[in-house]
């Protein structure tokens, strides 16, 4: 078993696949892979078993996603959440995790030939001590790489991940790195774990529920939902097809909406500077001083860019610089830490 | 209406061929492949104008089905009433979030007096862009009162409309504060603002208070940031949310507030008849949530 899926298609999923790639692909895919207990009890074998086929099926997903050309995959794979399941269900799950990652680790050079970053988001600090050590090694192993990302939410919920960007921007305030009236939605949006992603265009969630079980809620405002009945293990390539489809149908609508939220947050924000945000003899850039600035791109990558330019147009260039100095700052104290992780481990 | 490639195409049960392209051969066309790129782009738009053309004629068909069919009679309280305590749950706070073009006002002054009706004392109306709030006194608050004494006649009814949810303001029958009697209702007129803009003012205020010394960076979490929440204050989480319209994404709805909610689509029909509420409601009191177990 690999997480690097070689598996090839048949000529007619191919031909799908080349015929929806001429329309919108989504840069960036989510899924709620749920269902493998159930598909477990369905097909009358162990929990465990059904989470290893639901492994095998993230596997041949990821293969279809690079196919279609989606460059930025995040997959809910443990909430924080199902630590109340019973004790032999979460030291299965673990075992498992253990396992793959460990096969993470040796597939080093396809991640790197594939060019493929993985990131783990979410509280890791609950895990077992060994995984957290493989996850930290894992990060740190592909961080340089650039032509995909895969994000595997694993210990996560969305709204520790939300109070955990405000406590830490509230220690940048505390410590002197910044302004309260630095504050904004995009400072905020860089201190939660998927900071540098832009947001998911398409959310697909298996198994027939219609919820988002603190997924990504911050992020998928403006997403695409897609749910479907089958249960992950069962999940395919039609599936995934037929997502991508009602994401294409959806496109026109939900990129007005983004681009219409970027206009409006640009307007409130310089119809009134902050209270202190701004003052005699700063700097501060207004829409219009830069030659064909624009808003009317609007895919998710493009909506990150208006959301800076939504900041900049707004702050002082004092303001910018304590902001830019605060993440650095920040980003540095995480890679850090992995690597202590790691260096206790050795 | 769902058209899905859930169960693929024909093709392959007519067809057994086995040749497979690798992902090399997928990555970039050649340039000897431009006609079979114009050919899969055409392909595409045409699959693409049938959906809409079938999404046409199935909606005339319905609208003309509808004009010609008697419309079911909204029952008397009474059995509105009943039917809201054989539900299986019922949620404290319903949520509606409208995005269609078009605000069918009427419809959404029935899901307040239907929801008062079963109980439910929370309703919140979500609009991105504000309409529902620009049109709640001029639009919103005529419907409610000409459906109101349809509906509960002399039987006291108290809707509170209250823009974000923070405060009850004046309700719809002239009184003002919280209904004391049976049926009462607080209905929050929400918009994109009161979403992550809110979060990011909660953010801002907590940050005040960390510069002022009167508040700890780690004590901020899950569960205290919540409570600084202004839009829906108070109120609990939405448990159900009730989507008015085709498009497949939530536009900002409440997103803290939304962890645990059930999203189910509305029947497109304007007005919403009262059955179609009634099996909503009851399609939600069969969702069993594990809470993560």
């Amino acid at each position: 078993m690999t997480w690097i899926s070689d598996k090839k298609l048949t000529w007619y999923e191919s031909v799908c696949m080349n015929v929806l790639k001429t329309g919108q692909v989504p840069r960036h895919v989510a899924f709620i892979m749920d269902g493998n207990r159930r598909y477990a009890k369905r097909n009358h074998i162990e929990k465990t078993e059904g989470h290893a086929r639901g492994f095998t099926k993230l596997s041949e997903t990821l293969k279809w996603c690079r196919d279609l050309g989606v460059t930025e995959v995040t997959v809910y794979a443990f909430s924080i959440e199902n630590f109340r399941r019973p004790q032999s269900e979460i030291d299965g799950i673990m075992n498992l995790a253990r396992e793959k990652f460990e096969l993470l680790l040796k597939e080093r050079d396809k991640l790197s030939e594939h060019g493929v970053c993985i990131r783990f988001i979410g509280d890791l600090s609950l895990l077992p001590a060994d995984i957290q050590r493989q996850t930290a090694e894992v990060m740190l192993m592909t961080r340089n790489n650039k032509a995909a990302r895969l994000n595997i939410a694993f210990s996560y919920t969305a709204r520790e991940e939300i109070s955990r960007a405000v406590r830490d921007v509230a220690a940048g305030v505390s410590d002197g790195h910044l302004w309260s009236s630095d504050v904004t939605e995009r400072l905020v949006e860089q201190c939660l774990y998927t900071r540098e992603s832009p947001r998911p265009d398409l959310l697909v969630r298996t198994s027939g529920e219609v919820r988002l079980s603190d997924f990504l809620l911050w992020q998928t405002t403006h997403t695409c939902i897609f749910f479907t009945e089958v249960l992950w293990p069962d999940f395919s390539i039609w599936h995934l097809f037929s997502a991508v489809f009602t994401y294409q149908r959806n496109y026109d609508v939900i990129q007005a909406a983004r681009a219409d939220r970027s206009l409006r947050r640009l307007q409130h924000s310089t119809d009134g500077l902050l209270p202190g945000t701004a003052r005699p003899g700063d700097s501060v850039t207004r829409p219009g001083d830069s030659a064909g600035e624009s808003l009317d791109s609007t895919d998710s990558g493009s909506e990150c860019a208006a959301d800076d330019r939504v900041d900049s147009a707004s702050q002082s260039a004092a303001a910018q610089k304590r902001v830019q100095s605060f993440l650095s700052h920040l980003d540095a104290a995480r890679w850090g830490r992995l690597e202590s992780l790691v260096a206790e481990g050795s | 209406m769902s058209m899905s490639l859930m169960r693929g195409p024909c093709i392959p049960m007519l067809i057994k061929m086995d040749h497979s392209y690798s992902a090399a051969e997928l990555a970039e066309p050649k340039p000897n492949s431009r006609m079979k790129q114009l050919l899969y782009s055409l392909l595409l738009k045409l699959l693409h104008l049938l959906f809409t053309c079938a999404e046409l004629v199935y909606g005339a068909v319905q609208r003309l089905m509808w004009q010609f069919s008697r419309v079911p009679v909204t029952p008397p309280l009474a059995d509105i009433c009943a039917n809201g305590r054989q539900l299986a749950k019922r949620p404290e706070h319903l949520g509606v979030i409208l995005v269609e073009k078009d605000i069918c006002w009427q419809t959404l002054a029935d899901i307040i007096l239907w929801s008062t009706a079963y109980g439910i004392h929370y309703v919140s109306l979500y609009d991105r862009s504000g309409r529902v709030r620009a049109g709640a006194e001029q639009q919103l608050r005529p419907h409610l009162e000409r459906r109101r004494r349809a509906l509960f006649g002399a039987v006291p009814c108290t809707v509170s409309l209250v823009e974000g949810g923070a405060e009850p303001g004046p309700t719809a029958n002239g009184h003002s504060g919280d209904g004391g009697g049976q049926y009462h209702v607080s209905v929050a007129l929400l918009w994109e603002p009161d979403g992550v803009g809110d979060m990011v003012a909660a953010a801002r205020r907590l940050c005040s208070e960390v510069a002022s010394g009167a508040r700890r960076a780690d004590s901020i979490d899950r569960h205290m940031f919540g409570e600084q929440l202004r839009a829906a204050a108070a109120w609990p989480d939405p448990a159900l949310a009730i989507k008015l319209g085709p498009v497949r994404a939530l536009l900002g709805y409440l997103p803290w507030q939304l962890r645990l909610t059930e999203v189910l689509d509305a029947p497109p029909r304007r007005p919403l008849l009262y059955r179609d509420f009634h099996r909503l409601l009851t399609a939600y009191g069969g969702i069993q949530q594990r809470m993560g177990t």
